[in-house]
């Protein structure tokens, strides 16, 4: 068999190219431009204010020592009132507060939203409650659509006829708005 | 570089560690962000919300899921947030100050798009929340189901459906922007 034979079978229309590329300039974000240096500027600025996070984690930790050292003297004082002498179930107590504000204080540092994504912390019960009351409607009035979008996986050509609707379009600009700029790929 | 190697790198040496990942994921988490709020200054106070989230939690991080999955979430997470304060601020519904938001795209000077692009950055900025964060990591990301559900704290199903209708939405709405 003549090897053009499986070229005129195969051809891929003129409009994949075309597609391929435009959402390549799309997916590298070349439909939008930054000021100059942004990135090398950004990076500096967060790579410094990095060498700041230990500082201030100490800081905060003093803080909490002092914090717990109060609660300690307060502590004390409130259940030694009445003996004049130190209570040594206080001191116990204290003592285990000390440790807890200890364990605990890393917590009062952060305070980022929901972005674990361990499993062992998977979203709990509630949380895909909430989650499948918000899908309710989509999914029943979907059904069908799901079975569809499984063969969209595969096949992609939703997404494709997306790209014909531009191909398909006549370009209204010339050479300065083309889809893409050669070069940049 | 594998996650695992990167990890272990940050942790035993943090400035060279942070340094190759903000190398490796910087620019296309910031695109990724800037495509869907589509102002460079907002998506520029995301992204250092998002890094300094990133620095901060990464020791925490126990390495079940991709580092790129991890990432991709505080920056949705983030991206989401922001948008809707900014909403709230200019006592707009979210689908409101979305649509807005992108009808402006054309006149940011940092958009370099043509007339093609703007409208459908504007086709999906009139997208319903869930819709528009599936077709964005979906379409403009290239990432898989499984990855996006995992981003999403969501089911594979559910996300089909929801890029399904997305798709159905922006085949409706692009022939009648582009005939206005």
């Amino acid at each position: 068999m003549k090897p053009q034979k499986y070229n005129s079978e195969f051809q891929t229309p003129d409009s994949y190219f075309e597609n391929q590329k435009r959402k390549l300039h799309i997916r590298e974000g070349l439909d939008f431009s930054v000021p100059e240096n942004y990135f090398e500027d950004q990076k500096n600025n967060l790579l410094k204010s990095i060498s700041q996070f230990p500082k201030r984690k100490s800081l905060i930790n003093m803080g909490w020592v002092i914090a717990a050292s109060v609660a300690i003297v307060v502590s004390m004082i409130w259940k030694t009132n009445n003996t004049k002498r130190i209570n040594p179930i206080a001191l116990h107590q204290a003592s285990e507060i000390l440790a807890e504000v200890y364990i605990e204080s890393p917590k009062f540092e952060i305070s980022t939203p929901d972005i674990s994504l361990d499993n062992s912390t998977k979203p709990n019960e509630q949380k895909e409650s909430i989650e499948k009351k918000e899908n309710i409607s989509e999914k029943s009035s979907s059904e069908e659509a799901i079975k569809e979008s499984s063969e969209l996986e595969e096949k992609e050509e939703v997404l494709e006829s997306i790209y014909d609707i531009y191909v398909d379009e006549p370009m209204q600009n010339s050479e300065n708005q083309f889809w893409y700029d050669e070069n940049s790929l | 570089m594998k996650d695992e190697e990167l990890l272990n790198l940050i942790a035993e040496s943090p400035n060279q560690g942070y340094r190759i990942l903000l190398e490796l994921y910087q620019k296309p988490l910031y695109f990724y962000v800037r495509k869907t709020v589509l102002k460079h200054d907002l998506a520029d106070d995301i992204m250092q919300n998002v890094w300094v989230k990133v620095f901060k939690n990464i020791q925490k991080f126990k390495r079940k899921s991709k580092l790129s999955t991890w990432l991709y979430r505080i920056a949705t997470n983030e991206m989401y947030t922001v948008l809707k304060k900014e909403a709230h601020n200019q006592k707009m519904s979210f689908e409101e100050y979305s649509e807005k938001n992108a009808e402006n795209l054309a006149q940011d000077s940092y958009f370099t798009g043509d007339e093609i692009s703007n409208l459908l950055y504007q086709s999906v900025a009139m997208l319903p929340e869930k819709q528009r964060k599936v077709f964005q990591l979906k379409y403009f990301e290239e990432k898989k189901y499984e990855e996006i559900a995992e981003i999403l704290d969501t089911s594979v199903g559910a996300l089909k459906a929801s890029y399904h209708h997305a798709v159905k939405k922006i085949k409706e709405n692009l022939p009648k922007q582009m005939s206005i």
